[in-house]
């Protein structure tokens, strides 16, 4: 690199960040008289404390009494009435999704260590069921039930009706016939031939549509807000709203990008996938559940305002270190190793935002399926954000690149990261929209156990293979079916890991069309992983 | 709208605000270190070449001086070597990064214990690591230029790539082995046995004679193969024979030198 472009990219390094600090330090001490003293004012009087643990049995209960706790449920309930439909269409495609994802995934994961598996037809064969698992579950489970949960949220956050839901069911049906169409295009060998990009550009243009429609009621409801101040979670949800639809649209514009431009438009995407779109919704999920269920505030307004505008920063650029040692500019390869190294500041501020949060609450774990979820969820993002920093390191990309070590990493922020933050929104959210409890809370638990020995399985057998994989494969002298061989362990060990996570779908998925179908009782009670304590049939 | 008709709603917690505490010191500190640590890898990156790399090669090239050329003697226990294999590799890699002497050292006593000619192997490591520039390390080169296909066995790749251990083409008259290499070879062609349907690429606008004679000569010597030295003299009066043509095929291999 020469001197030039090195002190170009010091300069612009360091007055983007400074700049970036000064604008947070003027937020947080109301120098635009947006600060903590207008924060209060979404804090409805004597409302604190209240919350949905059976141990706080000897706490008077929060009976709306007051003027002006009636008005605030009555403003839940507003708001959650008028997202019901809208809500439960994205979250059912959402679950269906997650269904038909899984056994994708599951064959693809047979296909490593059996080969021979289902190989009589090509609409089966390896190099088809990995797109289709892979676009199933990103734009199918993960980002219908991220504008499912979004829809949920920002009219409660806003204090008021969802205005134009009926834009968003529209936007579901034809986000829906997009996914159909783009997974056969994928299976007849129709695709754009990039990951994450596979779906032809043609269908691209039904999400884009699908998509607008969803941005069309958000902004109409966020035009009629009651409140003055925006929680932290209505910024992250705002802004994954607002980038996501750049991004896809960016990353799919055809005959653009040729050759090792597209390479790095591709993996600029992919990325930015993970981290502008999916990441905010579940970090913003967690900002919002965790604090709701616990019953109390969220620790720092400060760290929250540098976490938010640190990852909108640094994040963009981070792609890149996919492509470390390829085809293209050694500085653009530098930015990124330096912004995924940057990263740690939002994922250090989130995290003690969140688990500080949590400090001195953890027994509220044993009960609340939401918390359990949430709370599990946001300490994987810690996890998994740091590993990638790490990752892009190049001294440790050159043993973890193009390993299965990258796969692990992949689904520990996708699955045990992103997918239990959403397991723990679906199972507060459902009760709230149908007035009907989850019919039996064994089935939660069961969903959790297998999901979770599921996931920890797969991640471990991955890590500790892809590692091994890593560094065998920079032995010249090692041949290269012996490094083949020596990985199938873990191949199986990911079938096992997989297997499980497919049946906790299944359980899920089962409990879901239950609730929707009143099976059960429909307790007064909320459905915890404990009988409560003022259970009056226990 | 009953009391019913909403009682998730009614018992729940109210809607979660911020608190005021302040950001911790520590994090600050966190940032300030970051930041100067961003700056100072940008600057470390002046003047580094524009590999764009992730290092890989340079690992490959020092793992080769690291491990003398004991191929032949170790080619037996390779595979079931396979974890102090990877120790070794992954403690070049760390090397590469952190550069620790005593690291390196510990492997090279590592392999010393393992290997029986220990004296022979550390008299071979200190010659190619000063040879680099006066000679020509044939091993090296084959591991860039030739290992992804025939592999650094020699094996190749059944159905693909034809194996150069026991090749009778590669062992015959050195003649035959420089005409491949030079000019590349094109067609089906018989190996041990086996038939390959394939093309090797042209290599003699890249590599000199010098070079083309001591990756010969090294192949020719590696994996229980026993054949004579080729000399770079043999190389040039090749080129001075048939110039630059195109690719060979076997039979006019056999044609113009004869059966091997």
């Amino acid at each position: 690199m020469t001197p030039t472009i090195a002190i170009l990219l010091i300069i612009t390094f360091l007055l983007s960040t400074v700049g970036l600090l000064l604008l947070i330090w003027s937020i947080a001490n109301n120098q635009f008289s947006y600060g903590q003293s207008a924060a209060r004012t979404i804090f409805s009087p004597g409302e604190e404390g209240h919350s949905e643990d059976p141990a706080l049995a000897d706490k008077p209960d929060f009976t709306g009494d007051t003027s002006a706790q009636a008005s605030a449920i009555k403003a839940r309930w507003t708001a959650d009435q008028s997202s019901r439909t809208a809500v439960l269409t994205w979250l059912s495609s959402a679950v269906f999704w997650l269904i038909l994802g899984s056994f994708f995934g599951l064959v693809t994961s047979l296909k490593m260590h059996l080969p021979e598996f289902l190989v009589s037809s090509e609409f089966l064969t390896f190099g088809r069921v990995r797109p289709v698992h892979l676009n199933a579950v990103t734009y199918g489970w993960a980002s219908m039930a991220g504008i499912g949960v979004a829809l949920f949220l920002i009219p409660r956050l806003f204090k008021t009706a969802l205005a134009g839901g009926k834009y968003a069911v529209s936007g579901a049906f034809i986000w829906n016939i997009g996914l159909v169409l783009g997974l056969v295009a994928i299976t007849l060998g129709y695709s754009d031939g990039e990951e994450w990009l596979e779906f032809p550009w043609q269908i691209d243009i039904l999400f884009v549509f699908g998509g607008a429609l969803c941005a069309i009621p958000l902004l109409l409801t966020a035009a009629n807000r009651q409140v003055e101040h925006l929680y932290v979670t209505s910024w992250y949800l705002m802004a994954a709203l607002v980038w996501f639809p750049i991004l896809f649209l960016i990353a799919n514009l055809p005959f653009t990008f040729p050759g090792a431009s597209g390479a790095t438009v591709n993996w600029w995407f992919a990325h930015n996938v993970l981290g502008l779109w999916v990441t905010p919704i579940g970090i913003g999920i967690a900002y919002y559940m965790i604090p709701k269920i616990l019953g109390r505030p969220i620790i720092s307004y400060q760290l929250s305002l540098i976490g938010f505008w640190s990852l909108a920063l640094f994040y963009s650029q981070v792609g890149i270190h996919h492509l470390v040692g390829g085809p293209i500019p050694t500085w653009l390869v530098t930015l990124s190793i330096v912004h995924s190294v940057m990263m740690s500041i939002p994922v250090i501020t989130v995290a003690i935002n969140h688990h500080g949060t949590m400090m001195g609450n953890f027994k509220r774990l044993k009960d609340s399926p939401t918390l359990r979820f949430v709370w599990i969820g946001a300490l994987m993002y810690t996890a998994s954000s740091l590993q990638g920093s790490m990752e892009a390191l190049r001294s440790i990309n050159v043993i973890t690149h193009f390993t299965h070590y990258t796969v692990a990493h992949a689904h520990l922020g996708m699955y045990a990261f992103l997918s239990f933050i959403l397991f723990g929104a679906v199972y507060f959210i459902m009760p709230r929209l149908t007035n009907w409890e989850w019919p039996w809370r064994r089935l939660i638990s069961l969903h959790f156990w297998l999901v979770s020995i599921g996931i920890l399985i797969y991640f471990v057998s991955l890590t500790v293979g892809g590692w091994l994989q890593g560094t065998a494969l920079l032995d010249a002298e090692m041949p290269f079916m012996d490094i083949v061989r020596m990985t199938l362990p873990a191949l199986e060990g990911r079938t096992i890991g997989g297997a499980l996570m497919t049946l906790g779908h299944i359980v899920f998925a089962f409990h879901f069309v239950a609730l929707l179908m009143r099976r059960g009782a429909g307790n007064e009670q909320p459905t915890l992983f404990r009988p409560a304590v003022k259970e009056p049939t226990q | 709208m009953n009391e019913h008709d909403q009682r998730a709603q009614f018992r729940e917690a109210p809607e979660p605000e911020e608190g005021t505490r302040t950001t911790p010191k520590i994090v600050l500190a966190y940032i300030a270190i970051l930041i100067v640590w961003g700056v100072g890898y940008y600057a470390w990156q002046i003047g580094k070449p524009l590999q764009g790399g992730d290092s890989r090669t340079p690992v490959a090239a020092e793992h080769q001086q690291s491990q003398p050329a004991n191929v032949a003697s170790s080619d037996t226990s390779q595979s079931t070597d396979t974890s102090a294999e990877e120790a070794s590799s992954a403690d070049n890699s760390s090397e590469q990064s952190a550069t620790s002497p005593e690291n390196s050292a510990a492997t090279e006593t590592a392999e010393t214990e393992d290997t029986p000619s220990a004296a022979a192997s550390e008299d071979s490591e200190a010659g190619s690591g000063s040879t680099a520039s006066a000679n020509v390390d044939g091993e090296a080169l084959f591991s860039a230029h030739c290992s992804s296909c025939h592999q650094a066995t020699g094996q190749g790749i059944p159905g693909a790539f034809p194996p150069l251990a026991g090749s009778k083409w590669l062992q015959a008259d050195p003649n035959i082995p420089i005409a491949i290499v030079h000019d590349g070879l094109e067609g089906e062609i018989e190996v041990a046995g086996d038939t390959f349907q394939g093309m090797m690429p042209p290599l003699g606008g890249q590599l000199s004679d010098a070079e083309i004679a001591g990756v010969l000569s090294y192949a020719r010597s590696a994996w229980g193969n026993d054949a004579s030295e080729v000399s770079p003299d043999t190389v040039a009066k090749h080129k001075e024979r048939f110039g630059s043509r195109g690719s060979w095929s076997a039979d006019e291999l056999t044609e113009v030198f004869g059966e091997h």
